[in-house]
């Protein structure tokens, strides 16, 4: 359980971080890792230690089992014929939320409303695909990467494998103090998906796929939609996938992928 | 020449179809008091219908129920009150403000709701046409992608 190990010392470094900063700002202590009304720097000293913390398990893990770091994520990412899946996901992904997000519209449960300054949304647009694939790439080498590949290695059966990975997946995402913690259903239904897909593939390109698919809508129509609700329909703020018909969504991408993409 | 009647003397009065029980128990109890007008009634369905004969100054005036019901037609924009000319339409309410002076602000507001909600109609149609447009275009390419991958 190396991989279990290092992904819970990224928690840890965080909260390091965090107390250095409150402590360099006078602040008292808080116990829980929370940015809400920190001053800036907290706030962008916690995000460095985020990702310092992610890309650290995604060095050290390879080394601690005594491969080479990009021989790792070298078969990970294989130069064959799947590269091809990883574009299959993409679209996958972006037909379903597309799709609901053009019922939700019919429906009038979204207003368009472009709620970001002209700058802003063009920078947005315009870094869109390297934020989606970047982000993708990170969390899947990350949760599937390392934590399912260490799973597998292991000895662990591919069906515990992908409910332990997908959980982890969506309760590292409410290690920060979040607005609402009811959406955890939406980003289960999520990390199930994203592992069902490394544990039928054997490899990240589908997962990378889906997930970078997902980023890419999500992101992309952020700045000119407003969400209706109510919240159990189409989810809240980045977490469309969090309502009743996202989860349901994500089951039916699960079945896909089990179905279609399962190599023994 | 007399009437006997009385129907020369009466004012045309369109009233807008009761969304409730209520609502049309305060609309008969109100022209009950009211000789003077001559009441067609409107289906709330045939809002169109009642929204272009006062257009067209077929009628002297349009009653609705309460504030509520005026401010419903206003903002759903069927009839559009911020069209009907202030000086030919008389809109009276079964219950609302007797005196005159705010009766007189009602109209006005009624008047401006009608308007701003029109406007803002206007504007989220388009706003939504085009971002069915762009969702619909997103959508089909994603599905024109797969089919291609499936078949290549």
């Amino acid at each position: 359980m190396i991989a279990l190990s290092l992904l819970i010392a990224i928690p840890c470094v965080m909260w390091l971080a965090q107390t250095a900063m409150l402590r360099r700002h006078h602040l008292p202590i808080r116990w829980r890792l929370s940015n809400r009304d920190a001053p800036r720097q907290v706030r962008t000293v916690g995000r460095i230690a985020t990702q310092a913390g992610l890309v650290s398990v995604i060095v050290l893990y390879p080394l601690s089992i005594g491969a080479p770091i990009l021989g790792h994520y070298a078969h990970l990412y294989p130069r064959d014929a799947s590269v091809m899946d990883a574009v299959v996901g993409a679209l996958m992904a972006i037909v379903i939320l597309v799709g609901l997000f053009l019922v939700w519209l019919a429906c009038g449960r979204l207003e368009i409303d472009v709620h970001h300054e002209r700058r802003r949304w063009v920078r947005r647009l315009v870094l869109l695909i390297p934020s989606a694939a970047f982000g993708a790439i990170v969390e899947e080498s990350v949760f599937r990467g390392v934590l399912q590949f260490d799973l597998v290695r292991s000895g662990v059966s591919p069906v515990p494998s992908i409910a332990i990975a997908g959980a982890v997946f969506a309760a590292a995402h409410y290690v920060r103090s979040v607005k609402r913690k009811w959406t955890i259903f939406g980003h289960l239904a999520l990390g199930v998906a994203l592992s069902a897909a490394f544990a039928a593939t054997h490899n990240l390109w589908l997962a990378t796929g889906i997930h970078a698919g997902g980023i890419l809508v999500i992101l992309g129509a952020r700045p000119f939609i407003r969400y209706r609700g109510p919240a159990w329909l189409t989810g809240e703020s980045i977490f469309p996938f969090a309502g009743v018909p996202g989860v349901f969504g994500l089951a039916m991408l699960t079945m896909i992928v089990i179905m279609r993409f399962w190599r023994p | 020449m007399t009437d006997p009647t009385g129907t020369a003397n009466r004012m045309k009065f369109a009233v807008r179809g009761p969304r409730t029980a209520s609502e049309r128990e305060q609309l008969e109890a109100y022209l009950k008091t009211h000789d003077d007008i001559d009441a067609e009634w409107f289906e709330l369905r045939d809002d169109e219908e009642l929204g272009t004969a006062l257009k067209e100054g077929l009628y002297r005036g349009c009653l609705f129920a309460d504030l509520d019901a005026a401010m419903d037609a206003a903002v759903a924009g069927r009839i559009r009150l911020d069209e009907i000319g202030a000086d030919t339409v008389d809109l009276r309410m079964a219950r609302g403000p007797s005196d005159a002076s705010g009766m007189t602000s009602i109209r006005l507001a009624l008047r401006s709701a009608a308007r701003t909600a029109a406007a803002r109609r206007q504007a989220e149609t388009g706003r939504q046409t085009i971002a069915g447009m762009v969702l619909s275009a997103v959508l089909l390419a994603a599905i024109a992608g797969l089919l291609l991958i499936r078949r290549g």
